[in-house]
């Protein structure tokens, strides 16, 4: 006789669930989280016109600088060479007079940056879609061809043997050969794709430098490259799904070790 | 390596970036997934050849700057591993990458001097084309087109 072993297998379906509730963290790591939107300006951008509109409209970002695109290339041969230098207009970089909200308003697009310390997602949502509005109403895109939500997030570590403490995940050296990790970067996108969505999740270290500490960074994007309705609901009801994926691999990449320190 | 997107104002996200390109150009240096000899070889001709009015002795415009510029970008952005594609120039100075040997497995991509991918594909007994502007990373579009032409 023989037996046979039958396998069911029942595959997890990946599920979002906006009635699940994340803890609140208030020491948070995240030294950055950004809102992208890729939506080519619908109109011709004068700079100067669409700078002074900009100031006009944002009075509380007093801080601003013009992006260029730098190009250089030279060229070399027996009659001699020439460096040929070209810089493209790409849009404006605002930012708020306590430096903690970065706005870039490009031609193809507009991101928003809130830097550290981070507030609540509420505040951010808000100031963010406040300022898309504004780049709606002077650049008159016509469709968001991406919408994604990023987090960067540091975490301090003594040494790296201190890692597999702190992710699920840690990276390991391969058992026969036993060898210390120096450096790592590891990049893994996800497809989500009964939601449309990726999740693009880098961990590396940065290097102590200046009498700082090892750092460990965790960078969560998830974005959609699926065109976007312009409408604030349809927005909120994607960033909402986006936040709530973020949330989600957060609390699944690090150990609760890591999330009670952020607990204080 | 995929395309990081380079939205980040802090300097952590600037650390992530300098990161990530540094690995894609340590891979991108191997002879297997080598996009940078098409550069510095094919792409670099292109220039070379194309980059002065009437290059063809029939009136052709010139490769421009800004062609270039995008065409190396969107070679660069190119997934590891992709086949790498054959390079030329149009006579309107658009900058062309071509995948397939097959007589009806064809793809090219012109690449303009305002970033617009122009493409067309033969697939069998079917054709594609159209337009797809270029933000820094290769549309899915036509990474499909890539995969079912080589």
């Amino acid at each position: 006789m023989v037996g046979q072993i039958v396998r069911v297998i029942n595959p997890m379906v990946f599920r979002i669930d906006l009635n699940e509730s994340f803890a609140q963290l208030p020491s948070a790591p995240s030294v950055e989280a950004v809102i992208h939107w890729r939506a080519r300006a619908g109109r011709i951008l004068d700079p100067d016109s669409f700078r002074r509109l900009l100031i006009e409209k944002l009075p509380d970002y007093p801080f601003q600088q013009r992006q260029q695109e730098f190009r250089v290339g030279g060229e070399f041969g027996p009659e001699g060479s020439h460096v040929e230098h070209k810089q493209t207009w790409q849009g404006y970089h605002f930012q708020s007079s306590d430096n903690r909200y970065v706005a870039q308003f490009t031609r193809n697009g507009f991101v928003c940056s809130r830097l550290s310390p981070y507030e609540d997602w509420t505040t951010f949502e808000a100031e963010a879609l406040r300022l898309w509005t504004i780049y709606c109403e002077l650049a008159e895109p016509s469709e968001i061809q991406r919408l994604g939500v990023r987090f960067i997030n540091v975490i301090p570590a003594e040494t790296l043997d201190q890692l597999p403490d702190l992710l699920v995940a840690p990276p390991a050296s391969p058992s026969a050969m036993n060898l210390p990790i120096q450096e790592f970067m590891h990049q893994t996108r996800y497809a989500i794709t009964d939601y449309g969505y990726s999740l693009n999740v880098i961990q590396t270290i940065q290097p102590p430098s200046e009498g700082n500490e090892l750092k460990l960074i965790l960078d969560l994007d998830v974005y959609t490259e699926n065109a976007v309705e312009m409408a604030e609901s349809e927005l909120k009801r994607r960033l909402a799904e986006m936040r709530w994926i973020k949330n989600k691999a957060f609390f699944s990449m690090l150990t609760p070790d890591a999330i009670a320190r952020f607990r204080e | 390596m995929a395309t990081i997107h380079d939205n980040g104002e802090s300097q952590t996200a600037g650390f992530i970036r300098h990161r990530m390109a540094d690995c894609s150009r340590q891979l991108q240096k191997s002879a297997v997934f080598g996009i940078e000899s098409v550069i510095r070889g094919e792409l670099a001709d292109v220039w070379e050849e194309c980059s002065q009015p009437n290059w063809d002795c029939y009136n052709a415009l010139p490769v421009t700057w800004d062609a270039f510029h995008f065409a190396e970008q969107f070679l660069r952005s190119l997934p590891l591993g992709t086949a790498t594609p054959s390079v030329g120039a149009e006579p309107d100075g658009q900058i062309t990458f071509d995948w397939g040997r097959a007589p009806r497995r064809r793809l090219s991509v012109s690449v303009s001097p305002d970033g617009e991918l122009h493409y067309a594909a033969l697939l069998g007994p079917g054709k594609t084309c159209g337009t797809e502007p270029f933000f820094g990373e290769v549309p899915r579009t036509i990474l499909n087109l890539i995969r079912q032409v080589r």
